[in-house]
């Protein structure tokens, strides 16, 4: 008996309580809706599918879940943000100073290749062999070699990046709040900026030719 | 109904976007900012990926992993959306993995046991909602579950729509397609809940 009525469009219907058909086609979806009883059917069906959607409950969201994620935010330790090279620059002074300190402690288990080329090591063996608590003139010669090589060691990496140190001591506190706030390109243009300062003022004498 | 390009004119009508201006705010260097776009976004954010997952287990890692996207990517960020739309579309790429990696898994998992069983596109119902029960009534689960059988994107565009209020040219630039194709979608999503759902509006 509905042959001769048009099938309800589904898709234009569901579109047309979302709002989303221009007024044109909102006249025609109303209109047929009024005019025949399946397109009235549908609509009513779509409603009632509306009404059933909103039973659905969801939990509450972690308590915790906001401060985890906030946690990632907060701003980096300066020396850490400066440059990408600060870290393994860092790495490498540990590793030199651990080094020295080693040596420091355990002077006759050096394996300094300087000093082996010398015979050092030859010399080493003899001191083993004699009386360890009181040193020998050789011992001392050693130790005096071994400090010698240590302080040339130190002198070198300070001349390499010691600058690095001096341009940060350089910032005063409030200097250092404000860079925490900056990008890290930034960070770097200031660091550079005030290397340069520097060594106009001529507190920093030698620095790397590049960054 | 057409999706936004990102001309001129639609950055400056998204600037109107109370998120937008935080998000650009942001940018500038303004921690604060972030620290609100997660107290106004992270209850939605939660929700959907319930909804979309029905999983409360992965909700918490997955919408921390969509905040940390947002905090990574934030120097390439322009505002050429809605906030909340390129949101969305960071934690639906994030679901999708989360549904690809299940589907690998319980492949290998039918594939090693040596069973003849074979729905591999059907939704791993043994992931399904194990919480519901505890949150609602009978009804409420009744509703997940048939929202659950949906196929993948009918599923996010309808929660999408009804749930979070996005037109359809926002949820076509969140599952990055035609907003001609959410119509029909949603229209096909509503057309199976209908019939999933039947007994509980009839009564209403």
């Amino acid at each position: 008996m509905n042959n001769s009525f048009p099938q309800p469009d589904l898709e234009k219907i569901s579109a047309w309580m979302d709002g989303e058909l221009d007024p044109a086609q909102e006249r025609e979806v109303q209109q047929r809706i009024e005019e025949y009883p399946q397109w009235a059917q549908a609509y009513r069906e779509l409603q009632g599918l509306e009404k059933a959607l909103d039973l659905w409950e969801i939990p509450a969201a972690s308590h915790d879940l906001a401060d985890k994620i906030i946690k990632h935010n907060k701003p980096k330790p300066l020396l850490l943000r400066a440059t990408k090279w600060v870290a393994p620059l860092a790495t490498a002074a540990v590793v030199v100073l651990m080094v020295l300190a080693f040596q420091q402690g355990n002077p006759r288990r050096t394996t300094n290749r300087g000093l082996a080329k010398s015979g050092a090591i030859q010399k080493q063996q003899q001191i083993r062999q004699t009386d360890r608590r009181v040193p020998t003139v050789a011992q001392q010669r050693m130790l005096l070699e071994n400090y010698s090589r240590r302080m040339q060691l130190q002198q070198q990496w300070l001349a390499q990046n010691g600058w690095l140190i001096a341009v940060l001591r350089s910032f005063t506190p409030d200097e250092v709040k404000q860079l925490q706030t900056f990008p890290q390109n930034e960070v770097n243009k200031r660091i550079i900026q005030r290397r340069d300062e520097l060594i106009e003022k001529g507190v920093l004498k030698r620095v790397p030719s590049r960054l | 109904m057409v999706a936004p390009t990102p001309n001129s004119d639609a950055v400056e009508k998204y600037k109107q976007d109370e998120d937008v201006q935080l998000m650009l705010r942001f940018c500038d260097g303004d921690r604060a900012a972030f620290d609100k776009l997660v107290e106004r976004n992270l209850s939605n954010v939660c929700g959907l990926v319930y909804r979309f997952l029905g999983n409360q287990s992965q909700v918490d890692d997955i919408a921390q992993e969509a905040f940390l996207r947002v905090l990574k990517n934030a120097h390439r960020y322009k505002p050429e959306a809605k906030f909340s739309t390129w949101l969305y579309r960071i934690v639906a790429n994030l679901c999708f993995n989360v549904i690809r990696s299940r589907k690998t898994a319980k492949q290998i998992s039918i594939h090693s046991a040596g069973s003849e069983d074979s729905k591999f596109d059907l939704p791993d119902e043994t992931q399904q909602n194990p919480d519901a029960g505890l949150v609602g009534d009978e009804r409420s689960k009744r509703v997940s579950e048939a929202v659950a059988k949906l196929p993948e994107n009918q599923r996010l565009a309808i929660i999408l729509n009804k749930y979070e209020d996005k037109s359809y040219a926002e949820i076509a630039e969140i599952l990055d397609t035609t907003t001609m194709a959410v119509k029909s979608l949603l229209s096909r999503a509503r057309v199976t809940l209908r019939e999933q759902l039947e007994g509980y509006f009839k009564n209403d």
